[in-house]
């Protein structure tokens, strides 16, 4: 009987049936997606070695990034060497996708990898069938450039088509990488003479510890791809902070749906109790129907994710490649324990959120058919002390615990106590608008809008929370991207920049640069790995360059004098915050003759890494390494030289491989480019949580509208016009989106100061200069929220302007 | 004798079907009523004879299939649909079986509404002149559902009055209360009508109350005869 009785109301409902399956589906797909994303960046990072020869293999590499194929031959032809694997690793492009052309030799150690024709790796890459070289792609990387065995690629080197001839499945790690035969490989690329690493079993440990050169690095495949997860944390714990929000943006829904569903049946359970039915059969039947919605919900909700997370995937690849230098796989590889785990949090979000629905119903008298009564508002006394306990948990976490979780964990906590007094808050200002001018059809509306406050609270406190969200998330990002862009700015101060592409400057070439007529003086660059992972940079400075450190902590003069003895180091805001260090500490350096310590005399700003760096002289890093190469040089031409003039001549130079220049206003909108690249996620993550809060503002103002049909339709009877309630209603959602509006840019600020100052430097290592927040967000949401939120109140004003007054007035007998 | 006056109300060959599933119901068939100022009229009739669609039909809250309904002269079922708003608003007074007072606001905001409604200027005093009259002067802070029934009818004859309309129509004003209540409230309603000098059309099937007017008229299988 009690399913009958479900059944009968939920054909009777279907819409608001379906409202609600959406709230949970929608909330269930973001947090979804997120997981699946954030399994992507943790499981197949960096994962080439280890699906070549295995996750405990060891991998051998120079820290230039380039090891001299001399070099392995001569490891190669020692007693007892173990089956070196030579593997060659250039990025490509392929149709504007980031990918990694792998050069392996497949006769050598590596794994038996089969085709999915069954055909081995050797047989594949050595088909001599056609004219283009023969490439070997996994299934996924396949379905990503729409392509298929057989047809021909082309890579953007001048002249480089390859064939796919086989398609391996599974091997996520193996995803957005071409694998072919290394020696075409090298050839094709210019690379003759260069691999990128060495890998070895894991028993031949002992063996290159012994006979491997000071300046190579030995590591494993599993450190390596440790080291991988560790690059992307912040920005997964950030992307795991949104799903979260949008998980309880969704809640929100599922709550406005279910009183929503509730209301309408007030009545009924009146009646039912009337007639015997006991309080826990009625609760019974309410949990029975909300664990089927829940259930169904999140199924659609798991559907939904799994195609959300390869878009997702889609809009962060391109900045994990810029950003993190590292290729994720092509798509994303659900779990059904990650999908089971997802399914049943739901379940049990869902019901949680169905106690004050369940209580509410459980309180209806026998027999007393009530058509509606006013949902009981919390009192001040009872809000303010739940508030400040939220708020002072938040703080105290934020402040004992220094880890990100804790910023994150803070955050939530004191916007949830903040949430809690939005309701209060925004009625307020309802009522005080609907105060100064009560006579008029606005503040009639306001005034019947404020009444219902105990059912439109949480829609309110979604939407407001969302609204936050969007606004304080945006004043976040503009407010680095500024910071960004200034910091470029001040950072390049040469007249434009020169490197080879894939090729390091050696000392001749760099002469030449400086010799050439128009250019006063030359900066130099120099990049290596120390071997315990530490970056180390190394400067050429002249005096102009000096004004690009923005230093954070040390004493200019005191720092660059030591800096340029070789007596001091600088270490970036990032590594400074990781390792905790300040200046006048120590550092201690691997360098190649042992380690060293030496002083920092400065904490600089950074936004290039979250690692960061150690930035000392070329002179102390070439006494170190006896390396003379540099990666790039700054030019500072004399007054009057166009940069332009200075890149003519530099197209004509024989510099041994392709010379490329930028302007600083170039490497700017480049980095700003990729800036906005890495933000995307971000806004399609807010976006999401907004689309969902403005479908919990729907189904709140549905509730209320269904509530109060009667009241309206008794409106009508006394001389409300169609026409007036309509605009009755309609001031009503906007009040209400107005109100939440009122309340979230405050938050929205909080927000961003939260974010900019705490979040962002735990995440990333990274602070941002204080300043007032960018108002641009404001000015875009602000409008497009009251538009939304407005039109979301037409289609109740819609409904019930639809219905003639007689049925509406007979619908509460 | 035939009344020469210009009714309040004149029906003249009402009809009104409804359509429940595949029927046709015919709930009026024909219906020709004139009721006077100052009139109390009742109409009585068993559950479902047509005496709400009748008032609704007066109201211009429902158009006749056929027939014509005409209120202070005017034919409501030709108004344009703002326009009969504006009109019922501005001439008739409505109470409810169910008061279908604004739960959300207090008596005294539910009495005024009305005045905002037909843009009829409201006092606190009037309001509270009203308020004494019904006897609910110290009730109009409450809300409805802190009201009993009785008192909430009071309310909803207060807001059918306070604008001072033409004509009062009462649907069954008694059918949710007991007997002392009923009787107290008609004694109310009938003595306030006659103190504003406004004309009642009560739908009723309580004999006590139909006793209380002036005329009696019953509707059966769709048509009114002589109570």
């Amino acid at each position: 009987m009690l399913a009958r009785l479900s059944r009968a109301f939920v054909y009777r409902h279907p819409l608001q049936v379906l409202l609600a399956l959406v709230g949970i589906a929608a909330g269930v797909a973001v947090v979804t997606g997120v997981a699946l994303l954030r399994g992507a960046l943790v499981e197949s990072l960096d994962a080439v070695s280890a699906e070549l020869v295995g996750a405990r293999a060891l991998v051998v590499r120079h820290p230039s990034g380039r090891l001299d194929v001399d070099e392995y031959a001569r490891l190669a032809r020692r007693a007892g060497a173990p089956d070196l694997v030579p593997v060659l690793r250039v990025p490509v492009r392929v149709g504007g996708q980031r990918l990694e052309l792998v050069g392996v030799d497949p006769f050598s150690g590596i794994r038996a990898l089969t085709g999915t024709d069954g055909a081995g790796l050797a047989a594949a890459l050595y088909d001599t069938s056609g004219d283009a070289p023969p490439v070997v792609l996994s299934r996924s990387t396949l379905d990503l450039l729409d392509t298929e065995i057989g047809a021909v690629i082309e890579i953007d080197a001048p002249d480089t088509r390859l064939r796919v001839v086989a398609a391996i499945q599974g091997r996520p790690g193996l995803d957005r990488r071409l694998l072919m035969d290394i020696s075409r490989a090298q050839a094709m690329l210019s690379e003759r003479g260069w691999v990128s690493e060495l890998l070895a079993p894991p028993e031949a440990e002992a063996w290159l510890r012994a006979n491997l050169d000071d300046r190579l690095l030995l590591t494993t495949a599993s450190s390596q791809r440790a080291s991988a997860r560790q690059l992307t944390a912040g920005m997964r714990a950030n992307l795991t902070a949104m799903s979260l929000l949008a998980l309880a943006t969704g809640l929100f829904v599922v709550y406005s749906v279910l009183s929503f569903l509730m209301v309408q049946r007030r009545r009924t359970f009146g009646l039912l109790r009337a007639l015997g039915m006991t309080h826990a059969t009625l609760a019974r039947m309410l949990l029975g129907e909300v664990v089927l919605i829940a259930v169904f919900g999140a199924l659609a909700g798991l559907v939904a994710g799994s195609l959300l997370s390869d878009l997702l995937l889609r809009l962060i690849a391109a900045p994990v490649a810029e950003v993190y230098g590292q290729l994720p796989p092509a798509t994303t590889r659900p779990s059904l324990w990650g999908y089971a785990a997802i399914w049943f949090a739901a379940l049990a979000a869902a019901i949680a959120v169905t106690v004050p629905v369940l209580r509410e119903a459980l309180q209806i008298p026998p027999g007393r058919m009530v058509r509606s009564f006013v949902v009981q508002v919390l009192p001040l006394r009872k809000l303010l002390p739940l508030a400040a306990a939220l708020v002072a948990a938040g703080m105290l976490w934020l402040v004992l615990d220094a880890r990100l979780v804790a910023a994150l964990g803070g955050l939530f906590l004191s916007l949830a106590g903040i949430m809690v007094m939005i309701p209060m808050i925004g009625f307020g200002l309802v009522r005080a608008l609907a105060q100064r001018t009560p006579t008029t059809l606005p503040g009639r509306a306001l005034r019947l809008l404020e009444t219902a406050r105990g059912r439109l609270s949480p829609a309110l406190a979604a939407l407001s929370l969302a609204l936050a969200l969007a606004i304080g998330m945006g004043m976040m990002i503009l407010g680095f991207r500024a910071a960004v862009g200034d910091w470029v700015t001040r950072l390049l101060q040469a007249d434009m920049y020169v490197s080879l592409e894939s090729r390091e400057l050696g000392p001749a070439q760099v002469e030449r640069l400086a010799a050439l007529d128009g250019v006063e003086v030359l900066s130099s660059v120099r990049r290596t790995r120390l071997a315990d992972g530490t970056e180390l940079t190394a400067y050429d400075l002249p005096a102009r360059a000096w004004a690009g450190f923005e230093l954070l902590e040390g004493d200019s003069g005191r720092a660059r004098a030591m800096f340029d003895a070789g007596t001091g180091v600088l270490v970036s805001e990032p590594l400074a915050r990781r390792r905790q260090l300040r200046a006048g500490d120590t550092i201690e350096l691997l360098a190649p003759d042992g380690p060293a310590r030496l002083p920092v005399v400065a904490v600089f700003r950074d936004y290039s890494s979250e690692q960061g760096f150690v930035a000392v002289s070329s002179a102390l890093y070439r006494r170190w390494f006896g390396d003379p190469a540099v990666d790039s040089v700054g030019l500072y031409l004399a007054p009057g030289v166009p940069p332009d003039q200075i890149g003519r001549r530099l197209d004509g130079m024989q510099l041994g491989g392709h010379a490329q220049w930028f302007t600083p206003g170039g490497i700017r909108r480049e980095s700003l480019a990729v800036f906005d690249r890495t933000f995307r996620i971000s806004w399609a993550l807010a976006f999401l949580v907004g689309m969902i809060a403005l479908v919990a503002l729907t189904s709140a103002l549905l509730a209320q509208g269904l509530e109060r049909s009667r009241e309206h339709a008794t409106l009508r009877a006394l001389g409300l016009s169609p026409a007036r309630l309509f605009g009755l209603l309609t001031v009503q959602a906007a009040g209400l989106t107005g109100a939440a509006l009122v309340t979230a840019l405050p938050l929205a600020v909080l927000i961003h100061y939260a974010l900019s100052f705490l979040v962002q430097p735990r995440a990333f290592g990274w602070s941002l200069p204080a300043g007032l927040p960018p108002i641009e967000p404001v000015i875009w949401v602000v409008p497009v929220a009251l538009v939304l939120g407005t039109l979301t109140g037409l289609y109740p004003a819609w409904r019930i302007g639809r219905r003639p007054i007689i049925e509406h007035l007979r619908a509460g007998r | 004798m035939a009344d020469d006056r210009q009714p309040v109300l004149r029906l003249r060959g009402v009809g009104r079907t409804y359509h429940d599933g595949n029927e046709d119901v015919r709930v009026l068939d024909g219906v020709d009523l004139d009721v006077h100022s100052g009139e109390r009229l009742a109409i009585t009739g068993q559950s479902g004879s047509g005496k709400s669609t009748l008032l609704h039909l007066a109201a211009g809250m429902d158009l006749p299939d056929s027939g014509t309904v005409e209120l202070l002269g005017r034919h409501v079922n030709r108004l344009a649909e703002p326009e009969r708003t504006r009109f019922r608003a501005r001439h008739i007074g409505l109470v409810f079986q169910d008061y279908n007072l604004v739960e959300s606001l207090s008596a005294a905001e539910n009495i005024e509404l009305v005045g905002w409604l037909t843009g009829t200027p409201v006092t606190a005093d009037d309001i509270r002149q009203l308020a004494r009259e019904l006897g609910i002067a110290d009730l109009l802070e409450r809300r409805p559902d802190q009201l009993s029934g009785g008192q909430q009818q009071r309310v909803a004859i207060a807001r059918a009055l306070i604008h001072r309309p033409s004509l009062v129509l009462a649907d069954e004003p008694t059918g949710s209360l007991d007997q002392a209540s009923a009787e107290q409230v008609m004694q109310v309603l009938s003595e306030s009508i006659r103190a504003h000098g406004c004309t009642l059309v009560l739908a009723t099937h309580s004999d006590t109350a139909a006793a209380r007017c002036d005329r009696r008229v019953r509707i059966a299988a769709g048509k009114l005869e002589a109570g």
